[in-house]
């Protein structure tokens, strides 16, 4: 076996700039995120023989059009659908497609455009069909019951987590306070305005129980990361971002893609983890780490409950204390986990994660600015779908 | 695109829409378990086999969570709001349910023990599974 772990890297990252424009082509958002990622690794498109597309249309462009309208060529191509939730599968796919020599440098890339797009949920937005998918949509959506848009699933997970572990659902606030305080200190960041608990308490109701600023608008823009050998990121000149564990996304009755693991919703047992299964899993595990080493965390948070459980399922603390441990600043710069640091979905543009991953790789070389988390030198993403990454300083 | 409030009725879950038309709840059993389960498989997730039949289920339950939708994404329920209930079956699976008029006081509510009956939003729908309460 060929582990992927410790021997390939992020040569390089780039964006598009994230306001919502329905004039501006997904394509010219694609380019500049890939363009600024070659620049970033100091490379030559030529040098790129793999490419993996996150997300493709409708709202994003597939592989085949990627590679030929910027000229690429590359020998090993994949792409996901067209949702979130695979942000760690396609990193660890390109890490697992270096390591076993089936391509040198794999640009990672996902590019979408929401704003000329109707309402997710309703009639005239593309994903309107995912309601009606034989046996349910993929965010728990019957659209014949009017369960519609992924919002309401994420709505109901979180008022079966409060009764079960008998919690008051206003301490959510902690979650896109934290981070919006996050997006003040970042250009690039859509939603910059500062929230406080007042403003968070007045805001409109979705889906009850959640609120206008629990749900990341759907946003558009695009981010690319280069995949690589470790060897070849040393060889750039400045501080390598190893991928030195990682987990896959996960499947199963025990899973809910906005809950919790083993919650109680939906054909869940409701047996969760112990604290104890949470710390050996396979992340740890690869990682060669515990949740204590890790010193910056991007976690996916196109609903604002999500970080909560991610801390639970991946044993930051114990299930049933997420909402506790979120308080207090611990998210934030100067907190114990300083969390989402450039915003995240809910602040910074709701871009599957690929946001996160960036700051990630931009907090592991120094180059964060005002976010700067001091001696960064481990970093850990948390998908929502029991997947997740460690990287390292190199 | 159009809308349509209409479940996609196949060959795999026609009998518990069929049911529904009646006011009656059915459910796959798994024979090699002895389990209800839930959503429609020809296979049972629990053995791995094809010894499945549709039975009758008792219809009774627990609402275990609940969302309301203050402004509604289907223009067939407009302007709302409406509910939507997860019911958590005395015989095993979970369901979701729609649930009109959440605001009324007699509407169930987490915890309460709720009924699934079928009705039609409208004519020319199918009837949907709806929580209603029950008296303990």
């Amino acid at each position: 076996m060929t582990s992927p772990f410790d021997c390939t890297a992020i040569l390089g990252v780039g964006a598009s700039s994230f306001e919502r424009d329905p004039e501006r082509s997904v394509l010219q958002m694609a380019g500049d995120a890939l363009r600024g990622a070659l620049r970033d690794a100091d490379l030559e498109p030529a040098a790129l023989d793999g490419l993996i597309v996150q997300v493709g249309s409708p709202r994003g462009a597939d592989y085949d059009t990627v590679a030929e309208t910027f000229g690429l060529s590359p020998q090993f191509c994949s792409q996901t659908w067209a949702h979130g939730r695979f942000t760690a599968t396609v990193i660890l796919q390109a890490a697992m497609a270096v390591s076993s020599g089936l391509a040198r440098r794999v640009a990672c890339l996902m590019a979408m455009k929401n704003s000329d797009l109707g309402r997710l949920g309703e009639a005239d937005n593309p994903f309107h069909h995912e309601q009606f998918r034989e046996n349910g949509g993929p965010h728990g959506e019957e659209g014949w019951i009017g369960m519609a848009s992924p919002v309401a699933g994420a709505a109901m997970a979180f008022d079966y987590y409060c009764r079960r572990y008998d919690q008051d659902r206003e301490a959510l606030a902690a979650i896109p306070i934290a981070f919006r305080a996050h997006a003040a200190r970042n250009p690039d960041a859509v939603h910059r305005t500062p929230l406080n608990l007042a403003d968070y308490q007045a805001s409109r109701a979705i889906v009850e129980p959640l609120r206008l600023f629990d749900c990341s608008p759907v946003g558009d823009g695009a981010v690319c990361l280069i995949v690589g050998r470790l060897a070849d990121a040393s060889a750039a000149g400045r501080p390598g971002v190893v991928l030195t564990g990682g987990q896959g996304l996960q499947g199963g009755r025990e899973r809910f893609i906005f809950g919790p693991c083993g919650l109680g919703l939906n054909q869940q047992s409701g047996e969760r983890p112990t604290l104890a299964a949470a710390r050996a899993q396979t992340i740890w595990r690869t990682a060669g780490t515990a949740p204590e080493a890790i010193q910056t965390l991007g976690v996916y948070d196109s609903f604002s409950p999500l970080p909560i459980y991610a801390l639970e399922d991946f044993g930051f603390c114990a299930a049933g204390e997420g909402l506790d441990f979120v308080q207090d600043g611990r998210l934030g710069l100067g907190g114990v986990l300083p969390t989402n640091t450039a915003g995240g979905q809910l602040s910074e543009a709701q871009l599957n994660g690929w946001g996160q991953l960036r700051e990630l790789v931009r907090q592991l070389r120094g180059e964060a600015g005002p976010r700067q988390v001091p001696e960064a030198r481990r970093a850990m993403w948390i998908g929502v779908g029991g997947d997740a990454l460690v990287f390292e300083r190199g | 695109m159009t809308e349509r409030l209409a479940p996609p009725i196949t060959r795999l879950n026609a009998p518990f829409w069929e049911a529904a038309e009646c006011d009656r709840l059915v459910l796959p059993w798994c024979q090699t378990t002895q389990r209800f389960f839930w959503p429609p498989s020809p296979w049972s997730p629990f053995a791995m086999d094809r010894d499945v039949v549709w039975r009758e289920a008792p219809r009774d339950g627990r609402v275990i969570a609940r969302v309301v939708f203050r402004r509604a994404f289907h223009n067939g329920l407009a302007p709302g709001p409406h509910g939507v209930v997860q019911v958590k079956l005395d015989v095993g699976p979970t369901l979701q349910a729609f649930l009109p008029n959440p605001d009324a006081e007699r509407a169930p509510r987490v915890g309460h023990r709720v009924a699934l009956h079928f009705v039609a939003l409208a004519d020319g729908l199918p009837a949907i599974p709806q929580a209603q309460g029950v008296t303990p």
